[in-house]
C-alpha cells in the first residue's frame, strides 16, 4: 500500500537493525484503560513521554531484546496488530520514535 | 592550634565517628545538617550513616534521605551526558578521558556516592581540541563565556575552553586539554594520564576512559591545591578521604602515587592535601608515604597546612571570621600566582574585577523558577 | 520553620497567621532557617528593599520593603519546592473531605486560589495547601502544611465575601498585581499532621461567562498537564515518576469549565458525588 506520504524509498526498510538509543533505561507507567496513552520514562536522563500504545509496545519489546529488525519488531508487538498495515504504522512509530532518540538504526 | 580547630569541625567528627550522630539533640543536628550542605557534604553525611538513617529523628533523616536521592538522579543524569558525548565525539576515534565527578561515576568509585555533580569534566591531547569543539557545537553545545576577553583568557592560558552549554539540556561541559593551566610552573603531563587510563564498564562507551586511582588522586589533590576558592574545599578533601579508604589498602597503590606525583613534581600539592585529608577526616594514609613524599618536597608544607586549616570553611559562621577571610584572599591570590606569572597576574585580575557582574539571581514570585538545594 | 526578621510588617503578618502555631521550644530541628531582612548599603535609606534568606543564602532579586511578608510567604514556597527531603511537589492546591484529597493543579489565571478559599471556607473543606501539594512517594500520601492563601486582584473582593473570611492586608503593585492572604481556620492547622489520600485531580478552567461544564481527563493526559506543574520532578527521577503514577491510578481525573464561584463549587459537588 503506497500513498502520496508513504513513499516507500524514504522510509526505513524493514530490514533495518533497530536497538534501543544508546544510555536509554526505560521504564513504562501503567496501561491505564482510560487512555490510549502510556507514559514512559527514562531513568538516565529523567526525561519522560507520552506516547501511543503501538509506541510503547515496541520500545517495550525493544527494552527487552538487545536488537532486532523493523519487520521482526513489527510482526511481534501486540498493538500492530490492530492496524491495517502493522508494517506501515511500525515504520512510522519507529521513525518517530527515532527522533526522539529513543530508537538507534545500526 | 591546627588540630584543636579540626576537632572543633564538628562535621570532620561526624565523618570521622557516624556513630556518635546518634547522640545528636535536635538543635545539634540542625546546625550538622546546615554545616553539611553548605560544604556540599550532605549527600556524602547520608552515605557514611546509611546504616543509621532509620533510627535518626524523622527530621534530619527526610533531609539526608531527600539528598541521597538527588545524588543517585544526577549520578544518572551523568550516565546520560558521557553517553550523549560519545555519541558526538565518536567519529573522531579519539579516546576521551573523563574527570573527577563524571570520572567516579562511569568508573563506578565509592567518591560518586553521595556526591553531587555539575559540570562534565573531559581532557582531550590538545591537537585534537578544534575537532572536538566542532563536534561539539554540531551536537548542540555551545561556548558559555561571551565577554571576549574571557574567551581569550581562556584560549590563551587556560587549560581548558570555555564552559560549553548544551542548547536544549542546559548542561555545562569543560573540556581540558591539560590538568593545570600552561602558565603554571609545574607542568603535569596529559599524555601520561592517558597512557594511564583504564576503560569503564560499559560495552557501548568504548571511547571513554577514566584516569587510573593514583591520577584520580593526584589529580583531585593538584586541583584543590591550585584552586583559588576554597567553598568546595571540604568536599574535596572528602572526596580524597574516600578515594584513601577504597584504593589505599595496597602498597602498590601509594608506591605509584609517590612515582607519579615525583615525576610530575606534584608531591608538594600531594602531600599537603594529604595532611589535609588526615587531619579533617582521619584518612588513613600510611606514615611512609608521608616521609617520602616530604623527603622529595623540600619546602616544609606545614607553614601551608596551618594556613589551609585556617582558612577552610568548615562551617557558616567561619566564612565571615577575619582571620579566615585574610588567609582566603592570600589563598586566592597564590593560587592565581601558581596559575599565572605575576606580570599577567595583576591585569588578569583587574579586568575580572571591573567585568564583575551581579550573581546571578531569580524572583521569588515566580514558583516554577527552579534553583538547586 | 526557623523564621527570623527585624522588619516590623513580618512579625505582624506571623502574629495573624501563625499566632496559633508560634513555639520557642529549646531543643527542635529546623528544615528552613529563613530569614526576611531590610535591603542592604544605599538601599536601606532611599529606595528601601527587602531581603529573603535561606541559611544565610540570599537567592531573589530583592522586594520593596513594603512588600516584606508577601515576600515571606513566596520565599517559603520556594523552599518547601526546591529544597529536596524526598518528596515530589507539585504546583497544585489541595483540599481534603477527612482523608479524601482534591488536587487541583495550577495554571496561572485558572482561579485555583480563589477556588481553593471557596472550597475551604463554604463547603468546609479541610486546607493542606493552596500552592504546593507535596506527595510522600513511600506512603502515597499528600502532607499537609496549612499556611495563608494567596488571593489576587479581582480573587480579593470574591474572597472577603466568603462566610468567616479573614483577610490581612491588601499589597498593591507586587509582580502579581494586587494581593492579599486569607487565613485557614484552626481545623486545618489542628490536623495538619493528617496525611490523605488523592482520590480527585481536578484541572480548573475560569472562562468569564461561561456555563458549568465537568470532563473526565484521561489519566495520561493528567500526566502531561501535572507535570508541566511539578517543580523537581526531574529530580526526583524514577521515584517521582512511580509516585505520580501511582497517584493518578488511583484518583479520578476532570477538567471543571465554571464563570462563578457557584458553579465552581457545583461542579466539585458533581465530581466528588
Amino acid at each position: 500500500m503506497a500513498t502520496e506520504d508513504f513513499d516507500v524509498q524514504e522510509h526505513l526498510p524493514l530490514t533495518a537493525r533497530l536497538s534501543l538509543a544508546a544510555g536509554r533505561d526505560l521504564i513504562f507507567g501503567p496501561r491505564w484503560s482510560c487512555s490510549a496513552a502510556v507514559v514512559v520514562f527514562d531513568r538516565n536522563s529523567g526525561d519522560h513521554w507520552i506516547v501511543s500504545l503501538l509506541a510503547a509496545d515496541v520500545l517495550s519489546s525493544m527494552s527487552a531484546a538487545r536488537a532486532g529488525s523493523l519487520a521482526s519488531i513489527a510482526k511481534s508487538v501486540p498493538a500492530a496488530g490492530s492496524y491495517y498495515d502493522p508494517f506501515a504504522a511500525t515504520t512510522m512509530v519507529v521513525e518517530n520514535l527515532v527522533g526522539y532518540d529513543l530508537i538507534q538504526v545500526g | 592550634m591546627n588540630r584543636l580547630r579540626a576537632d572543633r569541625c564538628v562535621l570532620g567528627k561526624a565523618f570521622r565517628a557516624p556513630s556518635n550522630l546518634m547522640r545528636l539533640s535536635l538543635s545539634e543536628w540542625t546546625t550538622l545538617i546546615n554545616d553539611a550542605r553548605q560544604c556540599n557534604l550532605l549527600g556524602a553525611l547520608a552515605v557514611a550513616a546509611s546504616g543509621d538513617i532509620d533510627a535518626f529523628p524523622a527530621g534530619p533523616a527526610r533531609h539526608l534521605r531527600g539528598m541521597s536521592l538527588l545524588s543517585q538522579r544526577q549520578a544518572l543524569s551523568v550516565r546520560w551526558e558521557v553517553h550523549r558525548l560519545h555519541e558526538a565525539l565518536r567519529p573522531l576515534g579519539q579516546t576521551i578521558l573523563l574527570l573527577k565527578g563524571a570520572a567516579y561515576v562511569m568508573g563506578e568509585c565509592m567518591a560518586a556516592r553521595g556526591r553531587m555533580f555539575g559540570d562534565i569534566d573531559i581532557l582531550v591531547p590538545r591537537d585534537r581540541l578544534g575537532d572536538v569543539e566542532s563536534r561539539l557545537m554540531i551536537n548542540g553545545w555551545v561556548s558559555a563565556k561571551s565577554s571576549r576577553y574571557d574567551q581569550y583568557y581562556y584560549r590563551k592560558w587556560m587549560h581548558e575552553l570555555p564552559p560549553m552549554t548544551h542548547v536544549r539540556r542546559g548542561t555545562v561541559l569543560d573540556v581540558h586539554h591539560n590538568i593545570l593551566p600552561s602558565t603554571t610552573r609545574r607542568h603535569p603531563k596529559a599524555e601520561d594520564m592517558f597512557a594511564r587510563a583504564v576503560p569503564i564498564a560499559h560495552a557501548d562507551l568504548p571511547w571513554i576512559r577514566v584516569p587510573c586511582p593514583e591520577d584520580m588522586l593526584i589529580h583531585s589533590a593538584t586541583h584543590l591545591a591550585h584552586e583559588g576558592e576554597l567553598d568546595s574545599a571540604m568536599r574535596d578533601l572528602h572526596d580524597i578521604d574516600v578515594m584513601v579508604s577504597e584504593f589505599g589498602h595496597a602498597d602498590s597503590f601509594w608506591n605509584r602515587v609517590c612515582e607519579y606525583s615525583t615525576q610530575q613534581q606534584l608531591a608538594g600539592p600531594v602531600l599537603l592535601i594529604l595532611k589535609l585529608a588526615e587531619t579533617v577526616f582521619g584518612s588513613n594514609v600510611p606514615d611512609h608515604v608521608i616521609s617520602a613524599l616530604g623527603r622529595v618536597e623540600r619546602t616544609s608544607v606545614g607553614a601551608l597546612t596551618s594556613i589551609y586549616l585556617n582558612a577552610i570553611p568548615f562551617r557558616l559562621e567561619e566564612r565571615t571570621d577575619a582571620l579566615a577571610v585574610l588567609t582566603r584572599s592570600l589563598l586566592y591570590i597564590r593560587s592565581h600566582a601558581l596559575r599565572m606569572p605575576a606580570h599577567l597576574l595583576i591585569p588578569h585580575l583587574l579586568v575580572k574585577a571591573f567585568a564583575k557582574l551581579k550573581p546571578a539571581a531569580t524572583d521569588v514570585t515566580d514558583p516554577t523558577d527552579r534553583h538547586p538545594a | 520553620m526557623r523564621v527570623r526578621s527585624s522588619i516590623g510588617e513580618v512579625a505582624e503578618h506571623i502574629q495573624r497567621f501563625y499566632a496559633t502555631r508560634l513555639q520557642s521550644p529549646t531543643d527542635v530541628f529546623v528544615d528552613f532557617d529563613v530569614q526576611v531582612q531590610p535591603g542592604l548599603g544605599l538601599r536601606r535609606t532611599l529606595h528601601r528593599q527587602c531581603r529573603f534568606l535561606l541559611d544565610d543564602n540570599e537567592s531573589f532579586f530583592p522586594l520593596p520593603f513594603d512588600q516584606a511578608a508577601p515576600m515571606l510567604e513566596w520565599g517559603l514556597n520556594w523552599c518547601v519546592a526546591s529544597r529536596p527531603v524526598g518528596y515530589l511537589v507539585m504546583h497544585a492546591g489541595v483540599l481534603a473531605m477527612g482523608q479524601r484529597a482534591i488536587v487541583m493543579p495550577g495554571h496561572p489565571g485558572a482561579g485555583k486560589s480563589t477556588l481553593c478559599a471557596a472550597l475551604h471556607l463554604m463547603k468546609r473543606w479541610r486546607l493542606l495547601s493552596d500552592e504546593l501539594t507535596i506527595l510522600e512517594p513511600l506512603s502515597g500520601t499528600v502532607l499537609p502544611h496549612p499556611r495563608p492563601i494567596c488571593v489576587k486582584n479581582e480573587s480579593i473582593d470574591i474572597v472577603s465575601g466568603f462566610p468567616g473570611a479573614s483577610l490581612g492586608r491588601i499589597y498593591r503593585d507586587t509582580r502579581k498585581g494586587a494581593i492579599a492572604h486569607v487565613a485557614c481556620d484552626q481545623d486545618s492547622i489542628s490536623q495538619g499532621m493528617v496525611p490523605a489520600k488523592v482520590h480527585w485531580v481536578v484541572f480548573p478552567r475560569f472562562v468569564q461567562g461561561g456555563g458549568r461544564k465537568v470532563e473526565e481527563v484521561s489519566r495520561a493526559e493528567a500526566f502531561a498537564l501535572i507535570s508541566e506543574q511539578s517543580f523537581n520532578r526531574e529530580r526526583m527521577g524514577e521515584v517521582g515518576f512511580n509516585a505520580l503514577c501511582s497517584m493518578l491510578s488511583d484518583a479520578s481525573c476532570y477538567q471543571i469549565t465554571y464563570g462563578s464561584t457557584q458553579a465552581a463549587l457545583d461542579a466539585i459537588d458533581e465530581v466528588v458525588g
